[in-house]
């Protein structure tokens, strides 16, 4: 979950959109190029529970302060309208990037996401949509694609064929494509040659990170995971002819494609119309103990930013203070979670919604 | 959520469940009976409420999230996206005020059919208040005759001594588990509940320290 710019909005998880940030990241040229002058920097970073494949082995108590601080700068990162890139490159290699935050700093580093906060929505929109489009056009099996032409190509012949009592005849049973097609430009053709890629490609994701089940493993979540990785590798193959698929980019595609599909952002997503229009329309009264109401109407009252900016403000900050909670749930327990708020440390969570007022 | 590492799913489907109807009829109420089997004076809903069940019915281990809707004609144009991916549709009126039933069909039929994404959900017909027998108004014979109109499963209940309330939700829930476009649903629900809820792990027999 994100703070943009003050506002929150969250996607629920998609499928496709995971894959196709793989895509893109490891697709584009520049992208890939300024992985490689980031990932030196990286590597200088903590390693944390790679390997023994678990994500996360600090727990809340042996949280360092220096992983605080970082999360904290991160935040004020994100509470700009423009991310400072240089500045997040100097958090991101000295600080301790966690799982939690690692995707968005990645997509930054990378290049995939835009410094202008405002601009993210809009840019992973189209980019998704790009995604998708690629997909039907180069990934889709022939006979699908013959089915799906023939629909269109019938409607218009139908009142043709109609009119000579049913029959087909032979000429126009046999001008479509085949599988025994041999012309370069048969999409079947291209198809079985795709067929040796693909071959290849699954050999490989097989024995890519054997000993971590979202790799490989047979339960349905892995087998889901290969085949989007199948895609990505499928697909940069066929958009850079020249390169193709060679063995290894399996291995590069791996951590990449592990950060961004176990992005907490894009999975335990809640539209926020489900918690805070309760919150906002009845300015909190429904969330916290009578006596809390009253320090926390003192502070909207009295704040020169006006009731309704810092109202905002504190119901940001009471995202803030459970983010650790939503960041490990899934869509029902942050629902569950937001609209019967936890009891909370109130000198603390004020002066969060304090400290997210913007710098003027 | 729990993070037990248990490789077993703790459920096999999660199903989305949705109720609505004027307000004051007692849609929480029914709702706090039958996830904590309590009653209580409760405060109008505002916007939605949301409360998850495990139940075991017809065998299989389910998780219901549960949406309660907000009555007032007010919250109504927030409701749209609530209907979303429901599998089934709890409509409630009171027994005892007329208008809430005559509603709807003036009103909450016409939302469902506007909002459902759901070709098959299955959408079930609750009088309740039972209890205040002497104050009803609306017949039994009113409900069933809407019920087979509108094609909905149909029961009367009370919130208040828990009448049927369970019941109302096992046949709902009975009635799902039978539509296997529902079933598909509620299963890829599962999958991508595993998918998130299970950071990768090296397998069990090097990871069962800590």
């Amino acid at each position: 979950m994100l703070l943009q710019g003050g506002k929150l909005h969250l996607k629920l998880f998609e499928k496709e959109e995971e894959e196709l940030e793989m895509f893109q990241v490891a697709g584009r040229g520049p992208a890939v190029q300024r992985h490689e002058e980031s990932s030196g920097s990286m590597t200088r970073c903590r390693r944390i529970g790679r390997g023994r494949g678990r994500r996360r082995e600090v727990s809340d108590d042996d949280t360092t302060t220096t992983e605080l601080e970082f999360e904290f700068k991160f935040f004020l990162q994100l509470s700009r309208k423009v991310i400072n890139l240089e500045a997040l490159q100097q958090i991101a290699c000295c600080g301790h990037l966690n799982g939690e935050l690692r995707a968005t700093v990645w997509k930054l580093l990378l290049g995939y996401l835009p410094a202008e906060i405002d601009a993210w929505e809009g840019e992973l929109a189209s980019n998704r949509l790009r995604y998708a489009e690629l997909k039907e056009e180069l990934l889709v099996n022939p006979s699908e694609y013959l089915r799906k032409e023939d629909e269109t190509l019938s409607a218009s012949k139908n009142s043709r064929i109609m009119g000579v009592d049913g029959q087909l005849s032979r000429q126009e049973i046999f001008n479509g494509d085949h599988p025994l097609s041999l012309g370069n430009d048969s999409i079947w053709h291209q198809y079985f040659k795709d067929g040796e890629i693909v071959e290849q490609i699954d050999r490989d994701l097989e024995r890519t990170h054997p000993d971590i089940k979202f790799f490989s493993g047979d339960i349905s979540h892995s087998k889901r995971n290969q085949k989007a990785m199948r895609n990505i590798l499928l697909l940069f193959a066929k958009l850079n002819p020249a390169i193709g698929y060679v063995q290894g980019m399996n291995e590069v595609l791996a951590p990449l494609y592990y950060v961004f599909s176990t992005d907490p952002n894009e999975q335990n997503a809640v539209n926020p119309q489900f918690y805070a229009f309760r919150w906002i329309t009845l300015l909190l009264t429904q969330e916290f103990e009578f006596h809390c109401i009253m320090r926390i109407w003192d502070c909207l009252l009295s704040n020169p930013l006006g009731v309704q900016e810092m109202l905002l403000r504190v119901c940001c900050a009471m995202l803030v203070c459970v983010r650790r909670e939503l960041l490990k749930g899934d869509f029902t327990s942050n629902l569950k979670l937001l609209q019967h708020y936890p009891e909370t440390d109130l000198d603390y969570l004020l002066e969060i919604a304090h400290h997210l007022t913007p710098v003027s | 959520m729990d993070s037990s590492s248990s490789s077993q799913p703790e459920f096999d489907y999660l199903f989305k469940l949705l109720l609505i109807g004027d307000s004051g009829v007692g849609k929480s109420s029914l709702l706090l009976r039958f996830t904590s089997d309590s009653f209580d004076d409760l405060s109008p809903t505002i916007g939605v409420d949301f409360k998850v069940k495990m139940v075991t019915i017809g065998g299989k281990k389910l998780k219901l999230a549960i949406w309660d809707t907000a009555g007032q004609e007010r919250f109504r144009t927030l409701t749209s996206s609530y209907y979303r991916g429901a599998q089934g549709i709890i409509m409630v009126y009171d027994v005892t005020r007329r208008e809430t039933f005559s509603n709807l069909a003036d009103v909450w039929a016409k939302e469902i059919d506007l909002y459902s994404t759901n070709q098959d959900c299955i959408k079930m017909l609750v009088g309740n208040k039972v209890d205040k027998e002497s104050e009803r108004v609306v017949t039994k014979k009113e409900g069933i005759d809407f019920a087979r109109e509108y094609g909905c499963l149909f029961l009367e209940c009370s919130a208040k001594t828990r009448v049927n309330v369970e019941q109302c939700f096992e046949e709902l829930v009975l009635k799902i588990l039978d539509t296997p476009s529902l079933l598909a649903e509620g299963s890829a629900g599962v999958e991508r509940n595993i998918f998130k809820q299970k950071p990768p792990q090296a397998d069990a027999s090097t990871s069962s320290c800590c």
